[in-house]
């Protein structure tokens, strides 16, 4: 499946998921109805389940729910493909015959006594489990998607040894940090610019001062051992704030708002970097 | 009758929120979550993904905070209706009335404080969100449009 067509995935089963987790007793089954419409119509999600389920036999009306006399509760299986399969199993059922789910949910124990909390109550212990489980695996291959897309260079510099007064590491260290040597001197060249601009563009202004005081603090802070990067974002707002109402009619505006735009795409991948 | 109250953003600005789902914490900026232009009125948990109304993603301590308001509100006015009783009663040589008023509870104000979490942004709307920096670079969702960050 495509990057794309498994984000618009995610995001619908999300949806009718969350729909479903917070039915009300006077919608009867209906959003649990449209869960199992689209599971049922996704071949993707049904090739999840169906490999999670492989291969295990539960009865859910004897073992899943147990009864003491009063009230039912769920016997959760220790294997999770049992689990599911028992979960789907109720599920279906609930769906297929069109119960009246507040009968169902009345079954099970809750702390309130109001409807809606009730069948919140009874939906989220039984279907909880499986949304998760398919988010969880939606997710999970939506990043090795990304990460076999991910095809960018990187640059590692190869340490042999490791020298200084506590040698807890051996053999070879691997840095990439040559990224952060040429985004700082980026940085540098992007403010000596920005303030040759706005010495030329003649603006007086108050937001001048500021805007200039915040490009000090991004100068001090990359090029500090230990930069503060609180500091560095709030610089980076006022530097947006400032490029947002600067006034075309000056004549190096569009310099100032591109090489502004540019700093701050810098400045982000070298806090990023910097981790 | 309402009751307002306000919580103060850690230094950035933002706004500590909590999953019903999941009970997990992450935070929005304040200038974000309540816009004029731009009503929310379902969010997006960026950990487990599900939607909800706003209103259920307030912390334990926002809502223990709105029912301490709530309480202090109540004794208030008992103490001006049984205040108002004891004072007419006590007119009288025959019926006197004594009582005692009801203490408040001490509300302090409700603030932020600065945490681990880290500002993401999405790239489909440009909001931002602070989550844990380990699950961020691995897989969230953006809180107002749903897409995975």
């Amino acid at each position: 499946m495509e990057l794309s067509d498994l984000r618009k995935t995610s995001m619908e089963f999300r949806r009718l998921s969350s729909n479903a987790l917070r039915a009300k007793y006077d919608e009867g089954n209906l959003h649990l109805m449209r869960l199992r419409h689209y599971i049922e119509g996704c071949e993707y999600i049904q090739g999840i389940i169906e490999d999670e389920i492989q291969g295990t036999e539960i009865d859910y009306k004897s073992e899943f729910i147990i009864s003491d006399g009063g009230w039912n509760y769920f016997n959760y299986p220790v294997d999770h493909g049992t689990h599911m399969k028992a979960v789907l199993d109720y599920f279906y059922e609930l769906t297929e015959q069109d119960r009246d789910i507040r009968g169902e949910a009345r079954k099970y124990r809750c702390s309130s006594n109001q409807w809606n909390d009730i069948v919140r109550n009874f939906v989220e212990k039984l279907i909880k489990p499986l949304v998760d489980f398919i988010t969880d695996r939606i997710s999970m291959d939506i990043m090795t998607k990304e990460q076999r897309n991910n095809t960018g260079t990187n640059i590692n510099q190869y340490i042999d040894k490791n020298y200084g007064t506590a040698n807890i590491a051996s053999g070879n260290i691997n840095s990439s940090n040559e990224y952060i040597i040429n985004e700082v001197e980026r940085i540098n060249e992007l403010v000596s610019s920005l303030k040759v601009s706005v010495e030329e563009s003649g603006c007086k202004d108050a937001s001048v001062e500021e805007f200039l005081d915040d490009l000090d603090t991004i100068t001090e802070n990359v090029n500090a051992s230990e930069p503060k990067m609180v500091k560095i974002k709030k610089a980076l707002r006022g530097i947006g704030s400032f490029i947002k109402n600067l006034p075309t009619a000056i004549k190096t505006s569009q310099l100032i708002i591109t090489n502004s735009e540019e700093l701050i795409e810098v400045a982000r991948k070298f806090m990023e970097n910097f981790r | 009758m309402d009751l307002e109250f306000s919580i103060e953003g850690d230094s950035e600005g933002y706004v500590q929120f909590e999953c019903p789902y999941c009970e997990s914490e992450f935070r929005l900026m304040a200038g974000e979550i309540q816009n004029e232009e731009e009503y929310y009125h379902e969010i997006f948990c960026p950990y487990c993904g599900l939607a909800d109304e706003v209103s259920n993603f307030y912390t334990r301590e926002a809502i223990e905070h709105a029912k301490e308001l709530a309480m202090n509100y109540m004794y208030e006015e008992l103490n001006k209706a049984f205040g108002g009783i004891a004072k007419k009663m006590n007119k009288s040589k025959l019926i006197k009335m004594k009582w005692k008023p009801l203490k408040k509870i001490n509300v302090q104000e409700m603030r932020t404080e600065d945490s681990v979490e880290d500002e993401f942004e999405c790239t489909s709307c440009n909001k931002h969100v602070k989550v844990l920096y380990c699950a961020g670079k691995s897989n969230v969702f953006c809180s107002y449009c749903g897409v995975d960050i």
